[in-house]
């Protein structure tokens, strides 16, 4: 267990290195060159951004995939650990490791995101959450953080997809909660006509509504599949697919309020500036429902 | 921007004739008000905010809890409102339902023109149309205008388009198309959420879930499925730091009189037998036997402990030196007595109050069948015998807690539940795009007119589009 | 270059977590008992190390566990009996802000005088690896781990106290260690 530790806690300060650079970054930027249309792949990085941020924007990222690979590296070790010591070896077996894989996840999705479409300004943003994610479950109480053997009714395959699936939605809506803030920065900037280099850097405000519709659209079939499985493992193990206990209900709720949103988006008017809010707010629900639900309120579905 | 980019308008057939004007209009209405997305919208957003509440008050908890917390007054309206049981209230069912017939008027809306969009395909479009999209552009190539189709044709089918061509006196329509499967999704998406709401009330007024305490060794009656359970072993497995690493039941089902099977069961691995399901759902301490009593036998003319000898239930031990026989005839984990039918029972299941009955032989001339207390050693006292008996302690015996439930309609609901998965990521993965190019002669060569649209994911399609202008250009011996 | 840049970054990183590194090391008998600092009842900062030279009977509880309020009356009968051979019983509580409040009545409707710290950020939550309330470290003189004791205890049965005694070079009297609730536990 001393060895995933370390590892973890190696991955919460490359995270905090690459947040750092990815801020730097925008503040390098010169605003003068013209800001690459969204979509427009580019190589010649210099003229885009100047010597001093694309430098900067190509060690954030390299420390953001340095940070992935040992975050990678953890929960391989912790996985094993737990192997060691019980049945199953799920690397989010406990509220700890849930933490560091979601942050594993967002990571990851930022890491494509950037091959992508080479906008390194949404860098501050997401891997902002992600690096809180990590902060997050680095703070917890130290009960929470041991790889201690699982209780009968969670020793079973079904942690293994039921769990990460449902994860893996919550670091898509987490992605698309940055980049809702991103889209009130920059909005907020527009209308004081601002001309400061650190909002020069970011995209078109289409471009990041469109990215975080996107991470919506990513996370929401990933949320129903979660959701499902965990009905149909419920069944399983209760007897009963669907108990309305606070968890199962409270994800359901994530889920019909993501619904609403996909649906909005198909309404004149809700694209933008209503769009980015929701999503924020959306995010903050998963949080409850990741949290809030397991400390706050009780029930069978009370795993921390 | 996203969604409404459709271009070729729906057709409207015919309705009944004019008598029935009036209803034709409001029926038109009503379909539109249930078809609709704000609809939509509300309800998601209304069942959430309802939902919430099942989980901020204590759902189906005694009266006695809730006035306790929150007041007489208080309960009362929860009561009125449904707040103690919300997700089997007849407003939040209604709800459910609303969504059903929301998706339903949807997809009978929708669906047929998505249908026939999917099998017209329309390649004639005026110049002006393609001038007029979203993506749009004007590329002049030094070719012929054949070898430029060929070009445009192979490059689309290699990217798994489906390319329509037609040749007119001096132009070339092409018509490119992909990905109207992404189309189909939404609506398969809402066809599945009445598909499981139905399945899910079918378990509900079809179904049962019952708990049942069961004893090693008991052999159990299944009325609703006409056979026997016989509970042959129950154990706790533990891991190495002393926790409970699993508990499991080993079960035989007795049908018309045969075992028919034997499986062990454990937590998440239960047992099916004629749609019946079995799961090892808990288990306890049993209020009313115990396995093994540990019991101090004191000289009562010293006080001094003669003998400590654990005895087993229902088994007599003869402690020989003594003169004396014991067994354990009965236990009881909270001591209470029902003086009307001068019963001894146990008022919880809670061991707050132990105690055996010990039936005493003492030199074959007393007998007595006192109660032995474990909080209370000197509380009873046999006049004639030499001795006092004391319960130091006990290990109960274990029951196993088997859940017991059947669900028809279960089938169903994971259909719908595939059908929504697949649905929504067909939806969200898979954009439906179509590209227009007009091949029309010009002085060096040909002029390439491309217009494109999706229904959704605007930047991909903007690059996608980009990236074929660029290719476009390369085509021609010398750039413009 | 930029390899070079993210290569040290990476050793820096690595350096860092190396350092903190012990913080992960189980805390076992033979370890020195992690030092810190905290506030009792009256407000008034103490440490640990303010008792180095005698044997710490360090506890962990909170007001709303219920094994712990079972244990406290014997640890007063522990503060009683041999504070004057050199003990020191130190209750650190963890109750969150939220119940801090119902500390003083808690202490004060048992009776209990020994020393009281308040550790309502959980600063020894880590260093001491919690797991859960009530937990017992015995440290001796020189700051060193002697007994760690998971769950509640009868403090005043003489084979609890081998460990104390002999830390304490004395030899507990019988009448020192009287039984307080008249009943036999389940055994």
């Amino acid at each position: 267990m001393v060895r995933s530790l370390f590892l973890f806690d190696m991955t919460f300060w490359l995270y905090l290195a690459a947040l750092t650079l990815y801020i730097a970054y925008l503040f390098a930027r010169r605003p003068a060159m013209a800001l690459a249309p969204a979509g427009h792949s580019t190589d010649n990085f210099d003229e885009r951004d100047g010597a001093w941020a694309t430098q900067l924007g190509q060690i954030a990222t390299l420390i953001t995939v340095f940070g992935w690979i040992v975050n990678t590296g953890a929960l391989f070790t912790r996985a094993f650990e737990r192997m060691q010591t019980s049945g199953t070896f799920a690397p989010w077996s406990n509220q700890f490791e849930a933490m560091a894989y979601v942050s594993w996840a967002i990571i990851l999705g930022y890491v494509l995101l950037e091959l992508r479409y080479k906008i390194k300004a949404i860098g501050a943003f997401v891997v902002g959450i992600g690096f809180i994610a990590m902060g997050a479950a680095s703070l917890l109480p130290y009960r929470y953080q041991t790889a201690e053997p699982l209780v009968p009714a969670l020793n079973s395959y079904w942690i293994y997809i039921h769990v990460s699936i449902t994860l893996t939605s919550y670091a898509a809506f987490a992605m698309a909660g940055g980049l809702g803030v991103m889209y009130l920065f920059k909005e907020r900037a527009e209308r004081r006509g601002s001309t400061s280099r650190f909002y020069a850097a970011f995209p078109d405000l289409e471009t990041i509504d469109e990215l975080g519709y996107k991470a919506i659209t990513v996370g929401f079939p990933l949320l129903a599949f979660g959701i499902i499985l965990g009905a149909m493992w419920a069944n399983y193990a209760w007897g009963g697919y669907w108990s309305w206990d606070p968890k199962e209900t409270w994800s359901l709720i994530v889920w019909l309020i993501y619904g609403a949103y996909i649906h909005a988006r198909m309404t004149r008017g809700w694209e933008g500036h209503r769009a980015a809010v929701y999503a924020i707010f959306g995010f903050l629900m998963v949080v409850f429902c990741f949290w809030g639900v397991n400390f706050l309120l009780s029930g069978l579905h009370a795993y921390a | 921007m996203n969604g409404q980019s459709d271009a070729i308008p729906e057709q409207q057939s015919p309705r009944s004739p004019a008598p029935r004007l009036g209803w034709e209009e409001f029926s038109r209405e009503l379909v539109e008000f249930f078809a609709s997305i704000k609809l939509a919208m509300f309800l998601f957003l209304f069942i959430a905010i309802t939902a919430t509440i099942g989980t901020v008050i204590q759902q189906n908890e005694r009266p006695e809890s809730y006035i306790q917390e929150y007041g007489e007054n208080t309960y009362r309206w929860f009561l009125r409102l449904g707040f103690i049981d919300v997700y089997h209230t007849w407003w939040f069912t209604s709800l459910l339902g609303l969504l059903c017939v929301n998706s339903l008027t949807c997809f009978y809306k929708r669906f047929p023109g998505v249908w026939r969009s999917m099998k017209q395909d329309r390649v004639s479009v005026s110049l002006d149309f393609v001038k007029g999209m979203k993506q749009q552009a004007e590329v002049s190539i030094a070719s012929s205008k054949e070898v430029v189709s060929q070009q445009l044709a192979q490059h689309f089918i290699e990217k798994g388009y489906k390319v329509l061509a037609k040749n007119d006196p001096g132009e070339v329509t092409i018509y490119a198309t992909k990905g109207v499967l992404g189309r189909v999704g939404a609506h398969m998406a809402h066809l599945s959420a009445t598909v499981i709401i139905v399945g899910g009330l079918i378990g509900t007024y079809y179904g049962f879930q019952e708990f049942g305490v069961c004893l090693e060794g008991q052999t159990y009656h299944i009325p609703r499925g006409n056979f026997d359970i016989k509970v042959d072993k129950f154990w706790i497995d533990y891991h190495e730091n002393g926790s409970v690493k699993s508990y499991n039941s080993t079960l035989t089902v007795i049908d018309g009189g045969k075992s028919a099977v034997t499986k062990t069961i454990s937590v998440n691995d239960p047992l099916v037998y004629k749609g019946i399901w079995f799961y090892q759902s808990s288990y306890g301490d049993s209020w009313d036997q115990v396995e093994v009593a540990r019991v101090n036998i004191k000289d009562k003319a010293t006080d001094k402990v003669l003998k400590t000898v654990d005895l087993e239930w229902h088994k007599e031990q003869a402690v020989a030196d003594l003169d004396l026989k014991l067994s354990i005839t009965d236990f009881v984990a909270d001591f209470a007595f029902n003086s009307t039918e001068k019963k001894v029972f146990s008022k919880t299941v809670e061991h707050a109050n132990p105690a055996i009955r010990l039936a005493v032989n003492e030199r074959n001339s007393v007998q007595s069948t006192p109660w032995v207390f474990y909080q209370f050693p000197d509380l009873f006292d046999i006049k004639e015998s030499k001795y006092q008996f004391e319960l130091v302690a006990y290990k109960p015996k274990k029951f196993t807690g088997l859940q017991i439930a059947k669900n028809p309609g279960i089938n169903i609901v994971w259909t719908g539940s595939t059908m929504i998965v697949v649905g929504i990521t067909l939806s969200s993965f898979i954009f439906h795009r179509r590209i227009w190019m007009k091949i029309v002669p010009a002085p060096e060569g040909v002029t390439v007119y491309v217009g494109g649209t999706t229904h959704k994911s605007q930047i991909d399609f903007q690059r996608e589009f980009r990236k074929l202008t660029d290719k476009l250009r390369t085509f021609s011996a010398s750039p413009v | 270059m930029i390899v070079l840049v993210g290569a040290a970054i990476l050793a820096v990183v690595f350096g860092i977590v190396w350092m903190q590194s012990a913080q992960y090391e189980l805390l076992t008998v033979g370890k020195p008992a992690p030092d810190f600092a905290l506030t009792d009842l009256n407000d008034k900062p103490q440490r640990l190390s303010d008792f180095r030279g005698k044997v710490v009977f360090l506890n962990f509880w909170a007001t709303w566990c219920k094994p712990c309020r079972e244990e406290m009356p014997s640890m007063e009968v522990l503060h009683k009996n041999f504070e004057k051979d050199g003990l020191v019983v130190l209750a650190v509580s963890i109750d969150r802000v939220t119940t801090t409040k119902d500390i003083p009545p808690f202490i004060k409707g048992m009776n209990l005088t020994f020393p009281v710290l308040i550790d309502s950020w959980g600063k020894t939550d880590k260093p001491y690896k919690r797991m859960g309330v009530p937990e017992t470290f015995i440290i001796d003189q020189q700051g060193v781990i002697r007994e760690i004791v998971i769950g509640p205890r009868d403090w005043t049965r003489l084979d609890s106290l081998q460990v104390l005694t002999t830390l304490l070079n004395v030899t507990p009297k019988a009448a020192d260690a009287q039984s307080l609730d008249g009943g036999a536990r389940k055994g």
